[in-house]
């Protein structure tokens, strides 16, 4: 037998067992789900779910809490007779003058 | 699906706004599918374990999932990279975690020698040659040659470049087409009484 004759044998017999190869693994039995497969899966997630919704707090949290300590802090300064708005002016004038002192900077700099 | 049941992208959009139980309706759809890409792929006795693992993945990587495309190929390519991390597990546990040499190919040629594999289920022939691959090699026999996905999905799936897959498919085919031929198994005829 020729060598080309040999090799066209050993590809046909080559592409024959891929044919069957490919057959088998098309006819392999898929394995029952079991019964309780699925409610095991589900309760698995749910706690999954349940113990991520405890680590993980909402991304609102944090502007609403900051929010809400801005609301209180200016119900509170309003109880206590303070424009918040007249007086932290006040404050950043006189923030600047005892910075202007710090610093010796000369008069109209 | 019928008339009337939410797509696939509106269940997701349910689950990650915090409704976990719409999770149940994509398990349902598909665990058939699942269970019969693992079935081929790993013992039976293990692939319930593994389907829940998938499923499991899936919930926790959902946000990760683009509505536009199909999710029944995206929860795929989530279970067959789950079974080549399972197998390079196994292989890594296992006696076999040496490399396969020339010799332990030859091994497997004499484990199913050609005239007695036609004898043999090839089930069975196929299970074997699998089980004993490294988990790469088997990896790129299943999904390009037997599953038949293109070179691009395999790469996708697998993590690799499309010449690494190219590469590596034409080794598997090299050395399974020596472990096969008549002429290899010749020589050591006479060494097994078992042998044809």
């Amino acid at each position: 037998m020729s060598s080309e004759h040999r090799d066209a044998g050993t590809h046909g017999e080559d592409e024959a067992t891929g044919a069957r190869w490919k057959a088998a693994w098309e006819a392999m039995p898929t394995a029952p789900v079991p019964e309780e497969w699925q409610a095991t899966l589900m309760a698995s997630v749910r706690e999954r779910g349940a113990a991520s919704r405890v680590r993980r707090p909402s991304l609102w949290w944090g502007p609403l809490a900051a929010a809400a300590l801005l609301a209180l802090a200016f119900g509170a300064a309003a109880a206590a007779g303070i424009n918040p708005r007249r007086d932290l002016t006040e404050l950043a004038v006189l923030a600047g003058d005892s910075a202007a002192s710090v610093l010796r900077l000369p008069e109209g700099r | 699906m019928p008339d009337g049941d939410p797509s696939d992208a509106e269940v997701v959009r349910c689950v990650l706004l915090g409704d976990v139980d719409r999770f149940e309706v994509i398990v349902s759809r598909y665990r058939s599918v699942v269970f019969e890409l693992l079935s081929r792929r790993l013992p039976a006795a293990e692939v319930p374990v593994v389907a829940s693992d998938v499923f499991v993945s899936a919930w926790e990587s959902l946000e990760r999932y683009e509505a536009r495309a199909p999710f029944a190929g995206w929860l795929t390519r989530l279970a067959l990279r789950r079974c080549h991390d399972h197998w390079r597990r196994t292989y890594a546990e296992s006696a076999l975690r040496e490399r396969l040499d020339d010799a332990a190919w030859r091994q497997i040629a004499d484990a199913a020698p050609p005239r007695a594999a036609r004898r043999r289920d090839d089930a069975e022939q196929l299970q074997l040659l699998l089980g004993r691959l490294p988990p790469d090699d088997r990896a790129v026999l299943t999904l390009l040659h037997l599953d038949e996905r293109p070179v691009a999905e395999v790469a996708e799936i697998l993590g690799w470049s499309t010449d690494k897959v190219k590469t590596r498919a034409h080794r598997v085919r090299r050395r399974l087409r020596e472990a096969a031929a008549p002429d290899n198994a010749a020589p050591e005829a006479g060494a097994g009484s078992a042998r044809p």
